[in-house]
Formats: structure tokens, C-alpha cells, sequence
């Protein structure tokens, strides 16, 4: 850890020692060019979190689809009537059913 | 009976304005107050990334006006260098897209404060090394050692995890330490 530190500090040296000052027409050039600007307000999502309080509101919109979802969806389609049909040939005979909806298909008496 | 607010409006939109003319003049002098300690710091970093190209010039004016324009912005919790290097970061970012080789050779040595020709022949080496570096290591390889800043800033400015800092800064100690090591001996 202590060579680790001793190198760091050498290669700090080392890199460090190398130092380039700011050429004064580049000064001057940030200069000028911010005497035409003025500090801008920051993004607002950056600098107040008004983003957040779309939270909520998403989720109460979302809950309330979800509420009323069944609600808004189509009935379940009912049958009205069933319909049976039988055909003797040779006696000129049809036969047909009709069960209608009061019919109770599953009820025992 | 009728309301009017007319003559009322003006002045309120006259303080208004003045306070926020005070505020613009308050922030712009804050600014230059706190780049003023670090601007040094924050030119070698950019022209040390951008391998001493003289784009750097440019990068630099890029960071400073971008970080006067967005000075409301900063988070006064917030370390202000940290800040500040992380606009330089983007900036530096922006540049290598546009251009993807940024290369000026220059005599480091002759640059390098060092006092015997064997310390500037070390200088040399480490910026030959960083050179070779990409982008992104270059600039965590010159945060640490130039800027001096730790890890978690680093991670802070960069948006790098630590762990792949710690990676990048341990490769650089592994191929230096040969050339330096053999060189402390002597």
C-alpha cells in the first residue's frame, strides 16, 4: 500500500510538472464572449425536480384506467337462442328446438 | 366602482427586473471568483486529455462559457470543481466525437519544470504512456495524477463506477512502475 502510495505520488510529480499556463488571447477571448452572454436559468428538470410530481398524477391517471377498465369494457355477449333442428326425410317430418334465454340449460328439477 | 392595477404594474416589473439585474451581476462575479482558483487546473487537464493539441484552446473557452451560461444551474451543496471538471468532461467528450484523433507533438521535456535531464527523460515517459491511453483512461489517468482528485470524484465527474477507475489508475502503476522503479534506484 506504502508503494502503491510512494509510486502515486512519484507519477503525481512527474505529471505535474509539466504546467501550461493560459495564453492571454484566449483569456480575452473568454472574456470578451462573456460580456455578451448572461447566466441562463439551468434546465428546470435540473434544477427543481418538477418532474416528480408528474409521478403521482401518472400513477392516479394509470389507477384509474385500471378502475375503469372493466367498466369500460364490452359485455360479455350472451346467447339468445339455440337452435336445433331435426329432419326426418322419408316423412316429411322437421323437428325444431328453440332454447331461448329463460331456459335454464343446467337446472334440475 | 372599477379596479385598476395599471400604475401598480410597472413598478413591480421595474423591481422585478432590478432584482434580477442584481442577481445576474451577483452570479457573474461568483463565477469568476470560483473559476478563478481552478482555471489552471482545469486548462492542463482539458490540453493533457487532448493530448496538448491546440483544440484544447477551444475546448477550454467552450467549458468556461458554457459553465458562466449555467452557473444557476450548479447545486451550491455541491463541490464547484467537481462541477466544473464534469462540463470539461462533456466538452471533452463532444470534442473526440467530432474529432477522433487529437494529437500534437510537442518537446515535454523542454515544457517540464524538472531539474536534472534524467527527471525530464521520466516526464517524457509517463506522457508517451498517456498518450497511448484512450480517451476516457487518459482523462481518469490526469484527474488522479494532475488534478488530484480521488475516486469517488472522479466517478462523480467521469460517471465511471470506481471500480473501473481503480482498473485504469492500477494499469497505469503496473506499466510505470518498471520505468520508474528502475530509475528511483540509480
Amino acid at each position: 500500500m506504502t508503494d502503491e502510495k510512494k509510486l502515486d505520488e512519484q507519477i503525481a510529480r512527474l505529471v505535474r510538472s509539466v504546467e501550461l499556463g493560459i495564453p492571454p488571447a484566449v483569456e480575452a477571448k473568454i472574456q470578451e464572449a462573456a460580456a455578451d452572454l448572461r447566466p441562463r436559468a439551468g434546465r428546470f428538470w435540473l434544477r427543481r425536480p418538477f418532474w416528480l410530481t408528474l409521478i403521482p398524477s401518472a400513477a392516479a391517471v394509470l389507477l384509474a384506467v385500471i378502475a375503469l377498465l372493466p367498466t369500460l369494457q364490452k359485455p360479455p355477449t350472451q346467447i339468445a337462442e339455440i337452435r336445433t333442428e331435426f329432419e326426418i326425410a322419408d316423412k316429411n317430418i322437421k323437428i325444431i328446438f328453440f332454447q331461448k334465454p329463460d331456459f335454464n340449460l343446467f337446472k334440475e328439477n | 366602482m372599477s379596479w385598476s392595477f395599471e400604475g401598480a404594474r410597472e413598478p413591480i416589473a421595474e423591481i422585478s427586473e432590478m432584482n434580477r439585474e442584481r442577481e445576474t451581476a451577483m452570479s457573474k462575479t461568483a463565477f469568476w471568483d470560483r473559476l478563478a482558483p481552478r482555471k489552471h487546473k482545469l486548462y492542463n487537464y482539458i490540453r493533457k486529455s487532448l493530448n496538448f493539441s491546440a483544440d484544447a484552446d477551444d475546448v477550454f473557452q467552450e467549458t468556461v462559457l458554457h459553465a458562466f451560461q449555467y452557473i444557476r444551474s450548479y447545486n451550491e451543496d455541491s463541490d464547484f470543481g467537481a462541477w466544473l471538471f464534469g462540463i470539461a468532461h462533456n466538452e471533452i467528450k463532444k470534442h473526440y466525437k467530432k474529432i477522433p484523433k487529437t494529437a500534437a507533438p510537442i518537446e515535454l521535456e523542454r515544457l517540464s519544470s524538472a531539474d536534472t535531464s534524467h527527471t525530464r527523460h521520466l516526464v517524457g515517459e509517463v506522457y508517451r504512456y498517456a498518450e497511448r491511453l484512450n480517451p476516457r483512461q487518459r482523462e481518469v489517468f490526469f484527474l488522479f495524477y494532475d488534478g488530484g482528485f480521488s475516486m469517488a470524484e472522479i466517478s462523480n465527474i467521469t460517471g465511471l463506477r470506481e471500480g473501473n477507475i481503480k482498473f485504469i489508475l492500477n494499469q497505469a502503476r503496473n506499466a510505470l512502475k518498471t520505468t520508474l522503479g528502475v530509475s528511483h534506484d540509480r
